[in-house]
């Protein structure tokens, strides 16, 4: 059974297409990354899958139940750190985490969850004193209880430093290995690297890849990029270059030709331009996330 | 029970807000405070009786406005702060959303009344020449049910409006329009727009005078007349004391009703 499971979802408000018939699939047990950037339509994907929006069009199936009829058995067996949420000033950490436990009719600690994400000291302080990034962790508090079936984690990092942020990477493997499947958006391509076993790239509403990380930064930047510097960087050499098989593109920069292709024709590349011009030096740059992430989501490279 | 939980941690919420604490202690200082002028004033010779008939006057117009401010953010102001997506997250429906919010508010206004009540009632016993329990605490359950009906209005426009500029304005307006009796004129304006004539010049018919009743604060004045007081004296059913009740009671369905209806198809 598959964890989410979107088919040709849209949501529309009046002019404005947030998704665009949307298809998802997140298998059970992985952890999935739902990258893109800011505005792409990722709270609008995670607010149909908890009922907070109605779609327009299409069907949302989370742990094998329709949303809309039946949303709250879902969120029965669900642990969301939502975006954009606020606390209750007036309740304490420890009074949040108790409704949780209440809500889902659980039985943990309330201690032990605060423990766990690293706001204990705080908890009986009121949850409205509380920053950014304990707000964060209070809520992740809140999500983890009741040991969920699915973990859906909308910008988890979004206000924790660098040293947060790998404590819930180290949480979210941890809840994966008790067999939980964890969802979680993000803009930030490190979260997502770090720690996901596939990813999903959204832009303008649409998923333009679902892959693991490694597959899709092949199919994006082609393997390499080769950079050479030579004797003389001419216009002929980099076309010479161009027809080398398995070489995508090739461009004069300054004293030296800049070459993207596959992982296997690095050599025959070399050797064109040595033969063109002469090589004086080269370096090979795997293609960064970055550029991965650029070559989705930006408009001109087609999905 | 879902809604037991949220209705729980609402009240938990709501009896921590110092400015609800403050708006209660006034309440409840003015209604003891009548009650103690009352009797200083007649010397000491007014009975429970006396007061009761003076009573749905002050409470009416005071009890209203509290629970009308105890309950008017109670939806809207989880939306923008977004504590909304914290409750939603968490196994519970919108209908438990709304049932949670009321009961805990209403829990809330009802402290409030039952306080003010209390303390009525230890003035009476000590400055009045007689105090009947069972009228008295007839009027302390109508109230209760007039307190709620004011709360579930204002949790009903909480849930049916997505910011609390408007709710504010819808809840108050209405305010004005209830506690001042505005109301009193709409069945001259039905009159008008039937008949082309603003006043009944051949006398109030019966069907103006049950429009004027709807008006939750006058069903109030009306059931406790009828009930506790049995004042109204021999009128037809729809014009009854327990007509005055029902009113009062269509006046927590309905709005709560129309709220959820219109949160459930809400985006958040």
């Amino acid at each position: 059974m598959s964890a989410i499971r979107m088919e040709g979802v849209t949501k529309r408000y009046g002019e404005v297409t947030a998704l665009d018939g949307l298809d998802l699939t997140v298998e059970s047990g992985e952890i999935f990354g739902f990258l893109g950037p800011n505005g792409a339509g990722k709270s609008t994907a995670i607010g149909l899958m908890l009922e907070f929006i109605e779609p327009t069009r299409g069907t949302v199936e989370v742990l094998g139940r329709d949303v809309e009829r039946r949303g709250q058995e879902v969120r029965a067996r669900t642990g969301v750190l939502p975006e954009a949420f606020g606390v209750y000033d007036r309740l304490t950490g420890r009074q949040h985490v108790e409704f949780a436990v209440e809500s889902k009719g659980a039985d943990d600690d309330p201690h032990e969850l605060l423990e766990r994400v690293g706001v204990a000291d705080a908890a009986d302080r009121k949850a409205g004193g509380y920053s950014k990034g304990m707000r964060q962790r209070l809520a992740l508090a809140m999500a983890l209880t009741g040991s969920p079936d699915l973990l859906i984690l909308d910008e988890p990092t979004t206000g924790l430093d660098p040293g947060g942020a790998r404590e819930v990477r180290k949480i979210i493997r941890q809840e994966r290995d008790r067999g939980a499947t964890v969802f979680f958006s993000s803009h930030v391509l490190e979260q997502v690297e770090a720690v996901c076993d596939r990813v999903g790239i959204l832009r303008d509403g649409q998923l333009v890849a679902v892959d693991a990380i490694d597959a899709l930064r092949t199919a994006a930047g082609g393997g390499s990029r080769l950079r050479i510097t030579v004797d003389g960087a001419t216009e002929a050499a980099a076309a010479a270059v161009r027809d080398v098989a398995g070489v995508s593109a090739a461009t004069v920069d300054g004293g030296a030709l800049s070459i993207t292709c596959d992982a296997d024709a690095k050599l025959r590349a070399l050797n064109a331009v040595e033969d063109a011009t002469g090589v004086a030096d080269f370096e090979t740059v795997e293609t960064s996330l970055e550029d991965l992430f650029l070559s989705y989501t930006a408009e001109e490279v087609p999905a | 029970m879902s809604w037991v939980v949220v209705a729980r941690k609402d009240f938990q919420d709501a009896v921590r807000s110092k400015a609800l604490w403050a708006v209660t202690a006034v309440f409840v200082l003015l209604t003891a405070g009548v009650a103690y002028l009352l009797a200083v004033l007649s010397g000491g010779t007014i009975d429970a009786s006396g007061y009761v008939v003076f009573l749905p006057q002050v409470v009416g117009v005071f009890l209203s406005l509290v629970a009308l401010m105890v309950g008017h953010r109670a939806i809207v102001g989880e939306r923008e702060s977004g504590t909304v997506k914290l409750l939603l997250s968490l196994p519970h429906s919108r209908r438990d959303v709304v049932l949670g919010k009321v009961a805990g508010r209403g829990a809330v206004v009802s402290v409030a009344t039952v306080l003010s009540f209390a303390l009525t009632a230890l003035v009476m016993l000590g400055a009045y020449s007689s105090f009947e329990a069972g009228p008295f605490l007839a009027v302390v359950a109508i109230t209760l049910t007039f307190a709620l009906a004011f709360t579930a209005i204002a949790v009903g426009l909480s849930a049916s409006l997505d910011s609390s500029t408007k709710v504010s304005a819808a809840t108050y307006g209405l305010y004005v329009v209830f506690a001042l009796n505005l109301w009193n004129w709409l069945p001259n304006a039905v009159n008008y727009v039937l008949h082309g004539d603003m006043f009944f010049l051949g006398g109030e018919p019966a069907w103006a005078t049950f429009l004027t009743g709807l008006n939750p604060t006058v069903a109030y004045q009306r059931a406790v007349g009828g009930i506790a007081l049995d004042r109204l004296g021999d009128v037809p059913v729809h014009l009854s004391a327990w007509a005055a009740l029902a009113v009062l009671v269509a006046w927590i369905v309905v709005p709560l009703v129309v709220g959820y209806w219109r949160f459930d198809g809400a985006d958040l």
